[in-house]
């Protein structure tokens, strides 16, 4: 520790420290302006001066390192006047537009003038400021205003790792200027701005901070539930942000938290129930919902459900299909991507969601990304991958079928083929066992089946997998060395290999991997499965799959004991989302209840769905947002956004996180859990339970949620029980190898950067950016149809057509197309068949 | 021209370029031969003892700066060169190189072997088209000669050179914007600690050296340190030194003179006097940032411990004469305002401040300046000088300082007359 003095004060600290660290633990304030405490320090404003006993210049408290014996002095007459002189400094053509700034009320130069006693304007210069930059979509940037902090700067590159801002021009021209092609639009430049230069269009001229009220919650646009404030005027949200320091992404938020809300506030809001389209009372609605379900009880009765609703809504649902309607006919979009890996991690595992905390793929030495674009369908994960790859030197491995950005910043990039990703994880398990790097010790803790781990590796044959997935010895090699060499490894895999024909497979052959290079055990690193989708790993622990009962608890295995709980006897059998289809064509079932989704959109065959579900007897659905498929429907219930209801989401790495209500609903829309418990109640003839009782018994019952629970400031949460798997209780797996057919031309569905799920896409900010849904192309694809940039081309796959608009990328190889799922126009997913996000298509200018 | 002992000079022939034979006749690549029988802790301590200072402008003793560095460290280090000669004024590195440019090369190698760097960069001034070809021939002739590349001289020793042309900003001068510089950055400085020495280009351990003082090294090597310390007369500061003349002198030259001649022999013998006959007022004795002499100074040695003692600073020895018709605001407006457009706009004492004194300067040299003013100059000063984050701000202070403490009476005649006196 290192000892110094500070104000006449004796302070400890830990080497590496700076002045303004030590100076903090004792509660010591030394005024900062460019500080800014999640990136590296700057030292440009000098505000944070500060005097050292023998030093003849002063220094800044923010980079200069506390030394041993050190004397700072942090207040003086002296000091008083330098800083004062600084901050006239900055006023040198600050506009002092303040009445109409954005930042006005919260602006941190503002701030420093007042605590400075800077009362006037002395210094002039030519005012040699660039214009205002207004053509960059959602953010504005006025450099008159800017101070060159370059926090936004900072935080784009450290933090975010897209290092699209940069100092363009020099002296007091100087000003931040952006690579558009790089930015990702997630507004952390706006938030960290400490003046009126980053400007969230969208919220311009809206709101002035003072008015505005702050509640703290969750974001449920995906798994990684960053904590955030919802801040609403007169019943509407006007901004989302997040704080540093107090928050678990500590502050960061991606374009869906930060922009994309304000989906919340289209008119295609559903605001009353319907009735055969036409407005009804509540009573109305529920009574002849609850009466047709009821009629078509059992096999005829079926159920899907959504990620976005919270984990009590979930429970409810699969109970009120269990009990109050004798059905097992439930399942969710989790049955094309989600569910399929946790079945196999289960199996093989034990493992529910993620083996560690997010934070912890930050600490790892070596990472494996494999089969999803983390940047795209979690960013919170990208962040924590920038913060383990530029600030502790771990090393990346990227597999991708397409090169996005983290492919440009890993250390090896393996590019594999559509179909290959068991035999590219095999692979890669087999290298590191055959150097030796194995780590041995957890196996054989662990592992129970060792002998077959061994042979199945063994039998892999490396020149197969080399000609099967296109990626050379040498890569694979090096990518083996990386992951088999490192103290510890964090391995994120998602969509692009969950949801491929590949999943079970390549699932496998991942867990595998993971044993071989001891990703879960330790307190760094871990297997961290990601799912786009909000609240997917709620979803999944709520049981609402005909194979699982709450806490992914085998259905048959657990029946008596939920029977027992339930004073009721359980259904066989039951369908999953393909035999609803089926069912609902040969018209076995009946009735259909849509909770918080949409076939038409979401999912596989999506026109094989729309042509079902116009055919079913009863179709009710409950929803947010009136779209072709509320117009399909007999009732519509109008559901609750997750800013204006209470409950409890999951994040993929197992927080249980409280949502708090920050507006009330739209129109007559209810909580989806107060409609849910509505029917139970009118079904069962048994009392609507409350959200408390649901979660007390979900809590019971499930045996995944554990009392571990934390606060941060405001911010209340709970973690499940910890990974622990006992001894010999992990069993690897023999994974199928399947070489893939050669294709012409296939198709990759996945997530657009821009939206999340089929809502955001009535976001007016998000549609600055793709506004439809566009076909990513490699030139020499295009080329060949004789397209550019814009062209329309129609796709023909297994199950359908679609026709939308290309863009030429960089990021496609030659033979694979890319489409965002999200749009309803585009509706890719007519294309795509059932358990298969990549699929052979023929291309044909439209 | 001059019977000073001529050392980087000495193969100086007017519109030519000194061959590898011509220097390998003047004893050329000994220097290396010597060095190579030694260790490189031999070397460091040579250099040390020979008492060379840095000749880049801030005058440090080369050898100490070498014993920062850690030469046992495994793994990758790197030698730079610093030839962004961008100071104004200056523009003795570039006489060099046209004149006998193999002894940056041969002082290169042997600053690599002795630092154990053997990856050197020369980070060359954007306008000096000329420059590179002649280092890049320079380069190629001591490969084929077995001065450079691998095994010199069957030594075991290898080192490799590499050219590089800077993207032209003065900041860029600065040795660690000029790190950044030579990775593809933006030419900011860097945060100091940590020093390049312990983690430079790339993160790794980096020495940074001026073309001359490199030049300096084979003859030390060659000749020791004896025959070096007597080149001048100062114990403080030996060997000769590059003076280039400019502005109002009759010639501007450059000359190879011992540190500690006189201004006054500076300004008569190798200046020829002012142009016109006119009298000496002021000179910048180190480029622009170093603060002005006077005629009060004529007799004061050109070294660089008596210019600090006087104020001023010997820095890269390009000296800019001003004669008596020379109004000193508008020349420290021109020069402040040089500076002020080469900040890279991080910290504000520079962005800001700088623009401030321009700001001032205006005002005064265009008659509309108050007492007020040259209150908020004196003012801006001390506020500037020691806050800003690298050295540019402080340097651009020297001048400026200098105008408020020589000619202060000149300053409030533009103030009393409301106009520039000299027109």
């Amino acid at each position: 520790m290192i000892n110094l003095k500070i104000d006449g004060k004796e302070v400890q600290i830990a080497p590496g420290a700076t002045i303004l660290d030590a100076a903090e633990t004792v509660g010591i304030k030394i005024p900062t302006l460019c500080y800014l405490k999640k990136v590296s320090p700057t030292g440009a404003c000098r505000v944070c001066a500060v005097e050292i006993a023998g030093a003849d210049k002063t220094m800044t408290a923010c980079n200069t390192l506390a030394i041993e014996g050190m004397d700072v002095t942090t207040q003086s007459e002296k000091l008083t006047k330098i800083r004062r002189q600084i901050v006239e400094l900055l006023l040198v053509n600050h506009p002092l537009d303040c009445p109409v700034c954005d930042a006005g009320g919260e602006c941190d130069l503002q701030d420093i003038c007042y605590s400075q006693d800077v009362t006037r304007q002395p210094f002039e210069a030519d005012d040699v400021n660039a214009a205002t930059i207004d053509k960059w979509p959602l953010i504005q940037q006025v450099p008159n205003r800017c101070v060159m902090c370059e926090k936004c700067v900072k935080v784009c590159h450290e933090l975010i790792g897209s290092s699209a801002l940069f100092v363009n021009e020099k002296g007091d021209r100087a000003f931040i200027d952006k690579d558009l092609d790089k930015c990702e639009f997630c507004g952390n430049c706006v938030q960290v701005c400490p003046t009126g230069t980053m400007i969230s269009k969208p919220f311009k001229f809206k709101a002035r901070p003072w008015e505005l009220r702050k509640t703290p919650s969750v974001c449920t646009l995906c798994p990684a539930q960053c904590q955030v404030d919802m801040q609403s005027k007169q019943g509407k949200i006007m901004r989302v942000t997040s704080e540093d320091g107090t928050t678990i992404n500590d502050g960061n938020l991606c374009i869906g938290g930060f922009f994309a809300h304000d989906y919340l506030a289209s008119d295609q809001r559903l605001t009353t129930p319907l009735v055969n389209k036409a407005p009804a009372s509540w009573e109305d609605a529920l009574a002849l919902t609850a009466d047709e379900l009821a009629k078509a009880e059992g096999q005829a009765v079926a159920g899907l459900t959504s990620p976005r609703l919270t984990n009590e809504e979930n429970y409810l649902f699969q109970k009120l299909f269990r009990v109050g309607l004798g059905s097992n006919n439930i399942d969710s979009e989790a049955r094309f991507g989600a569910l399929r890996a946790a079945k196999v991690l289960q199996e093989q595992l034990k493992l529910a969601g993620a083996s560690n905390h997010l934070d912890r793929i930050g600490s790892a030495d070596a990472l494996l990304v494999f089969g999803t674009d983390p940047s795209s369908e979690v960013p919170a994960v990208d962040w924590q991958i920038q913060l383990a790859h530029r600030k502790n030197d771990a090393k990346l491995v990227f597999a991708n079928l397409r090169k996005v950005k983290l492919a440009n910043q890993s250390e090896t990039f393996l590019q594999y083929k559509v179909g290959s990703e068991a035999y590219l994880a095999g692979a890669l398990a087999k290298l590191i066992v055959d150097k030796g790097q194995a780590n041995n010790d957890y196996l054989q803790q662990f592992v129970g089946n060792l002998d077959e781990l061994n042979s199945t590796l063994a039998g892999i044959d490396l020149d197969a997998a080399i000609a099967a997935t296109g990626v050379s010895k040498e890569l694979l090699e090096e990518a083996a060395d990386y992951l088999g060499s490192a103290a510890s490894v964090a391995i994120v895999f998602g969509r692009d290999l969950t949801a491929s024909t590949q999943a079970e497979a390549g699932v496998a052959a991942l867990a595998n991997l993971a044993l071989v290079c001891g990703a879960m055990g330790g307190d760094k690193g871990g297997l961290f499965p990601i799912d786009e989708k909000g609240n997917m790993q709620g979803l999944l622990d709520a049981g609402t799959c005909p194979e699982f009962l709450p806490g992914l608890q085998p259905y048959a295995a657990a029946t008596e004991k939920f029977a027992t709980a339930w004073h009721a006897e359980l259904p066989q059998g039951g369908l999953d989302a393909a035999g609803i289809l089926a069912g609902i064509e040969s018209g076995s079932i009946k009735a259909l209840y849509l909770a918080g989704t949409n076939p038409l959109v979401d999912f596989p065959e999506s026109a094989r769905w729309r042509k079902a579900l116009t055919k079913v007897n009863f179709l009710v659905v409950q929803d947010i947002m009136s779209n072709d498929l509320t117009a399909l429907a007999n009732v519509v219930l109008p559901g609750a956004a997750t800013t204006e209801k209470r409950g409890s989401v999951t994040s993929l790495d197992n927080r249980v996180n409280n949502l708090r209500i920050a507006v009330d609903p739209a129109g007559e829309a209810r909580p989806d859990l107060a409609i849910i418990a509505d029917l139970f109640a009118q079904i069962t003839g048994k009392p609507a339970p409350s959200d408390t009782v649901v979660r007390q018994e979900m809590f019971e019952l499930g045996g995944v949620y554990s009392d571990v629970c934390q606060m941060l400031e405001q911010r209340p949460f709970c973690w499940k029980d910890a990974y622990a798997p006992a001894n010999q209780s992990l069993t690897a797996a023999q994974p199928e190898l399947k070489t893939a057919p050669a294709a012409d031309l296939q198709l990759l569905i996945g997530k657009s950067r821009f939206q999340f799920g089929s809502s955001t896409t009535l976001s007016k900010a998000t549609a600055e950016l793709e506004a439809e849904g566009v076909i990513e192309i490699s030139a020499d694809d295009a080329a060949k149809l004789g397209l550019a940039d814009g062209g329309r081309v129609t796709l023909t796959g297994p199950a359908g057509s679609a026709t939308g608009p290309i863009k030429v990328s960089e990021q496609q190889p030659a033979g694979l197309l890319f489409a965002p799922y999200n749009y309803a126009k585009l509706n890719i997913q007519q294309v795509a068949a059932t358990g298969s996000n990549s699929v052979t298509v023929k291309a044909a200018k439209a | 021209m001059t019977d000073y002992t001529q050392v980087l000079f000495k193969n100086r022939r007017p519109g030519e370029t000194a061959s590898l034979e011509t220097y390998e006749k003047t004893g050329g690549y000994e220097g290396l031969r010597i060095a190579l029988q030694k260790t490189p802790g031999e070397i460091c301590a040579q250099v040390k003892y020979s008492g060379l200072r840095g000749r880049g402008g801030a005058g440090f003793p080369t050898g100490v700066k070498w014993s920062f560095f850690p030469a046992d460290q495994p793994g990758e280090k790197y030698l730079v060169c610093n030839g962004d000669e961008m100071e104004p004024g200056t523009y003795k590195d570039r006489q060099l190189l046209l004149a006998d440019p193999h002894q940056l090369i041969e002082g290169m190698v042997i600053a690599a072997y002795a630092l154990q760097a053997p990856v050197g960069y020369i980070f060359l001034r954007y306008a000096y088209e000329d420059c590179s070809q002649v280092i890049e021939r320079a380069i190629a002739e001591a490969e084929a000669a077995g001065y450079l590349g691998k095994d010199i001289l069957g030594s075991g020793f290898s080192c490799e050179l590499h050219l590089h042309r800077s993207a032209g900003r003065y900041i860029l001068g600065e040795e660690t914007a000029l790190i950044n510089g030579l990775e593809g950055r933006r030419p900011n400085p860097r945060s100091k600690p940590p020093f390049p020495a312990q983690r430079g280009l790339f993160g790794r351990p980096t020495n940074v050296n001026n073309i001359e003082t490199l030049a300096n090294v084979p003859h030390i090597m060659r000749n020791g340190n004896a025959w070096y310390q007597q080149l001048s007369a100062p114990e403080s500061s030996p060997g000769t030194k590059l003076f280039g003349l400019s502005g109002h002198f009759n010639r501007t030259e450059c000359f190879e003179l011992p540190l500690g001649v006189t201004l006054r022999e500076v300004v008569q013998e190798y200046g020829g006097g002012l142009r016109n006959g006119k009298r000496f007022k002021a000179c910048l004795p180190g480029g622009a940032s170093s603060p002005y002499m006077t005629a009060e100074h004529l007799d004061v040695a050109m070294d660089f411990n008596a210019l600090e003692e006087i104020g001023s600073r010997l820095g890269t020895a390009g000296v800019t004469a001003f004669d008596e018709d020379t109004c000193m605001v508008a020349v420290t407006r021109n020069i402040n305002r040089f500076f002020a457009r080469e900040s890279c706009g991080w910290c504000t004492p520079c962005r800001d401040g700088l623009q401030t004194i321009s700001w001032l300067l205006d005002k005064i040299e265009n008659g509309q300046g108050t007492e007020d003013d040259l209150t908020m100059l004196h003012d801006q000063v001390r506020n500037i000088n020691g806050r800003s984050f690298c050295a540019l701000a402080e340097g651009a202070m020297g001048p400026v300082e200098a105008l408020l403490r020589l000619f202060e009476d000149e300053i409030k005649e533009h103030i009393r007359k409301g106009k520039c006196p000299f027109g």
